[in-house]
């Protein structure tokens, strides 16, 4: 879906700037609104910082000038239902991480259309049309921490279940901070994902630094082979799937996400409680989807997934 | 202002979460290195940096991104 989004990320401005309030705080919370009006789950705004905009776009190689002065972040669940139900790395893996992508891509070039309607420069940027690296944008705009999953940004309510999109302005806002709920000595407690990871590709080890970035390292040639070429499903997703973080919105979970952001005791408690009382695993009852693949345009039952039935 | 302006509009009550100067992780904003697009995992596995078996698209059990029904965008109508 995000195909269609490719060509409509940017346009022309209105040559007069429309009778809006000047005051960024108000306008922040506008564009905000307008987000959630758009049926955004999460929204935050930033600078946007001059290192997270590509030297070079993809396939062809254009030298990319964006001076924008702030970044607007849209996230979209992936969807808990669907996420309890998977494996992770089934044939609905990746439209989970795509239907979001879509979504937050539809939502972003929506806004970055109305502010150039009222006189200011926007582009969006989405799955299938960046120009900025989307994890320094959100740690900025306040909307997660990065988290052991391999240079991902996690959310304080809806962990590393969601895909986001951005955009650039010029348009005055009021920005963010950035955020502090306790990530980094969860994760450095709790490796689930990298004991979950069909590919190894995640590490057990602590942070290191990388091109200015603190991170934790993770085998990229690894994890994109098995969602490139994973053979028993599309694409994967098991990190997101097993994370602790990754839980529904109900009264229980909203407690135990207070508990375990104001205590190293809780955080500690949370990671051996999320094995014993059985999370991450999948629910084959709740599978709503037919498992089919694409052969040359023609549907098919996929042979057995010997994984799934290995879990169950 | 008016109520609706002072109500809370946010899905999370992200307003409760402890606010911080920088990112909990270092960022060296004088050493970070702007990237080109064209090196991410993805984009490198398309050109075919992993090797043959793993070129997006290259075969019905390797698709990755399109072999399922619902992540392939619709076809154009023609009637």
């Amino acid at each position: 879906m995000t195909a269609y989004l490719r060509d409509v990320v940017n346009g022309i401005v209105a040559t007069q700037k429309a009778p809006i309030p000047e005051d960024p705080e108000r306008l922040s919370r506008h564009i905000k609104e307008l987000a959630y009006f758009l049926r955004a789950d999460a929204v935050g705004i930033c600078k946007l910082p001059s290192y997270a905009v590509y030297t070079n776009s993809f396939p062809n190689g254009e030298s990319i000038e964006l001076n924008h002065e702030y970044a607007i972040s849209v996230l979209i669940d992936q969807d808990w239902r669907t996420s309890s139900a998977t494996m992770g790395n089934d044939w609905i893996s990746n439209s989970m991480s795509f239907l979001s992508y879509s979504t937050s891509g539809f939502i972003a070039c929506i806004i970055a259309d109305y502010i150039r309607r009222l006189g200011y420069p926007a582009r969006a940027h989405h799955a299938r049309n960046y120009q900025v690296v989307v994890p320094p944008i959100l740690l900025w705009a306040g909307l997660g921490e990065m988290c052991r999953i391999g240079d991902c940004v996690l959310h304080p309510f809806l962990g590393p279940r969601f895909k986001a999109a951005v955009v650039t302005t010029d348009l005055p806002l009021a920005v963010d901070k950035p955020i502090d709920f306790g990530l980094q000595d969860f994760c450095s407690k709790c490796a689930k994902c990298a004991r979950e990871c069909p590919s190894g590709a995640l590490s057990f080890s602590g942070k290191v630094m990388y091109n200015g970035y603190e991170h934790w390292p993770t085998d990229i040639e690894k994890c994109t082979k098995m969602r490139v070429g994973n053979p028993r499903g599309s694409g994967c997703g098991t990190c997101i799937k097993v994370c602790p973080a990754n839980k529904p919105y109900t009264p229980f979970h909203r407690a135990v996400g207070w508990a375990v952001r104001h205590s190293s005791m809780a955080r500690s408690i949370a990671v051996r409680a999320d094995d014993l009382l059985g999370y991450g695993k999948p629910k084959p009852e709740k599978q709503w989807w037919f498992d089919l693949e694409d052969v040359d345009g023609v549907l098919r039952i996929p042979a057995p997934n010997i994984d799934s039935e290995d879990k169950n | 202002m008016s109520g609706y302006h002072k109500r809370e509009f946010e899905t999370f009550p992200v307003h409760k979460l402890k606010r911080v100067q920088r990112p909990t992780t270092l960022i060296l904003d004088d050493k970070v290195q702007r990237v080109d697009e064209r090196e991410s995992g993805f984009n490198k596995a398309v050109r075919g940096d992993y090797g043959d078996e793993e070129i997006m698209g290259k075969n019905s059990r390797q698709k990755g991104n399109d072999s399922f029904p619902s992540t392939q965008p619709p076809v154009p109508s023609h009637g």
